[in-house]
């Protein structure tokens, strides 16, 4: 039911914050097999589980182990309900408790800055552990900087025009063409929200990243070209919930959750979940 | 514009660098002139956001560094990346000599950042993945609890890149 993608015993140094990284295709045995690892000298890894389906009996499962930090999956179904709120743009706030904070278009990748003094006095009332704002801005840098360099893409000329810039160059979109960001508030969450209008990345280049980054090897950072390649690792450790929805071709979503916690440890302790969605033409 | 401050005090060999702002795409380094020093010592409290294409900036600066390097009020948020990226000091082996250790105060519903020299005592137990020590608070006097979870956030301490050095590395006058 599992195939184990595991760190090499001798990064043991790395033991006490690294990835177990399970592919899970069944619920058959999965509580059993999920016991056996807590027994396991691997047990002090955090587990990610990858699923092929999205299942409720397969989640039911995971959330019952502490051990798993994240669950990769097709859909969730809570998750997509959020999602496609936001891409119907039906954000009933009565519904959801949710209220939007603000919402902003851009064009240039600098006028990102703009928004960081935004999102801190936007939190500056909320009473969250100290840092909850600057994590904040961290991925909201990450989203910018993907949306900006890696999604663009030219329908005409097949490429990716800023893909290979260097990242402090500061990049207008053509077309009219705009990044859309917003920040939304819930009873328990703030979400922030970033929609760009190419739907170009590919989900399995993300995965990639992802588990590399994960993995804390050598090769984690890569210390040539214009990226290092862990700006999706960066949001999945900053974030509680993230949900990518692309639609090849036309756009993709990125919306980050963020449990409002005055303490650290109880933000950490609420887990993760990522989801990444690709759906075929708009 | 730069993004990040640098304020370089170069005396008798030894380069002490106070950092402050936020370690991005924007952040320059050219200006430094730390090449020559045969010790850099880093005050990293004032570093408040990192990012992912900071960080490769970052490592190709410290891997151009001739001289050791050593690490001091080293902030919670450096230690997280640390623990997120065990090459974010690049090839070098870095010394820590403090650093700030989170706590949440529950009677002031406050999170507190406490620094905390790297002398043996803290080191050993910093290695076992343990907190070292729980202090008062110095508003109400209360006691800290440690907020975050301890081998997660002390995890760096068992790094082959990291060394511990908690003696006061006096600035040459």
């Amino acid at each position: 039911m599992i195939n184990l993608s595991s760190i090499p015993k001798d990064q043991e140094q790395d033991l006490g914050s690294s990835y177990l990284l399970l592919e899970v295709h069944d619920s058959g045995g999965l509580a059993r097999e999920l016991e056996i690892l807590r027994k396991d000298p691997l047990s002090h890894f955090k587990i990610l589980a990858l699923c092929e389906t999205a299942r409720d009996d397969i989640f039911s499962i995971l959330s019952d182990f502490p051990e798993v930090h994240g669950i990769l999956s097709p859909t969730n179904t809570l998750v997509e309900r959020r999602i496609k709120r936001i891409l119907g743009w039906e954000r009933n706030a009565d519904e959801a408790g949710e209220k939007t904070l603000w919402e902003i278009g851009i064009r240039q990748k600098r006028q990102g800055n703009d928004l960081k003094p935004m999102i801190q006095e936007s939190l500056s009332k909320a009473v969250l552990y100290e840092g909850y704002a600057e994590d904040m801005i961290t991925v909201l840098a990450e989203l910018l900087s993907n949306a900006f360099f890696n999604a663009p893409f030219d329908q005409d000329t097949r490429t990716f025009p800023f893909k290979r810039s260097p990242r402090d160059v500061n990049v207008t979109l053509g077309d009219q063409k705009q990044v859309k960001v917003w920040l939304t508030e819930g009873p328990q969450f703030y979400s922030l929200t970033v929609h760009d209008p190419f739907g170009s990345l590919e989900r399995r280049v993300l995965l990639e990243n992802l588990e590399r980054a994960a993995k804390r090897q050598h090769d984690q950072l890569r210390k040539e070209g214009p990226g290092s390649g862990v700006g999706l690792y960066t949001i999945f450790e900053l974030a509680t919930e993230i949900s990518v929805t692309i639609h090849t071709g036309v756009s993709t979503l990125f919306e980050c959750s963020f449990y409002k916690a005055s303490r650290k440890r109880n933000y950490m302790e609420m887990g993760k979940n990522l989801v990444i969605e690709r759906h075929e033409g708009g | 514009m730069d993004s990040l401050k640098i304020k370089v005090d170069l005396r008798g060999g030894v380069g002490h660098v106070d950092f402050a702002g936020s370690i991005d795409e924007e952040a320059r380094y050219d200006r430094t002139n730390l090449r020559e020093c045969s010790k850099v010592v880093f005050n990293l409290e004032g570093i408040e956001l990192i990012n992912s294409t900071g960080i490769q900036k970052w490592i190709a600066f410290i891997d151009a560094l001739v001289g050791s390097v050593f690490i001091e009020r080293c902030s919670v948020r450096i230690v997280n990346q640390l623990n997120m990226f065990p090459g974010f000091f690049g090839k070098k082996v870095v010394t820590m000599k403090s650093l700030f250790v989170p706590y949440f105060c529950e009677s002031c519903d406050e999170s507190k950042h406490v620094l905390v020299s790297c002398d043996q005592k803290s080191v050993e137990f910093m290695k076992s993945g343990k907190c070292p020590g729980l202090p008062n608070c110095n508003q109400c006097s209360g006691s800290l609890e440690f907020d975050g979870i301890e081998k997660k956030y002390f995890a760096f301490a068992k790094y082959e890149n990291v060394a511990f050095d908690g003696k006061e590395l006096l600035r040459v006058s």
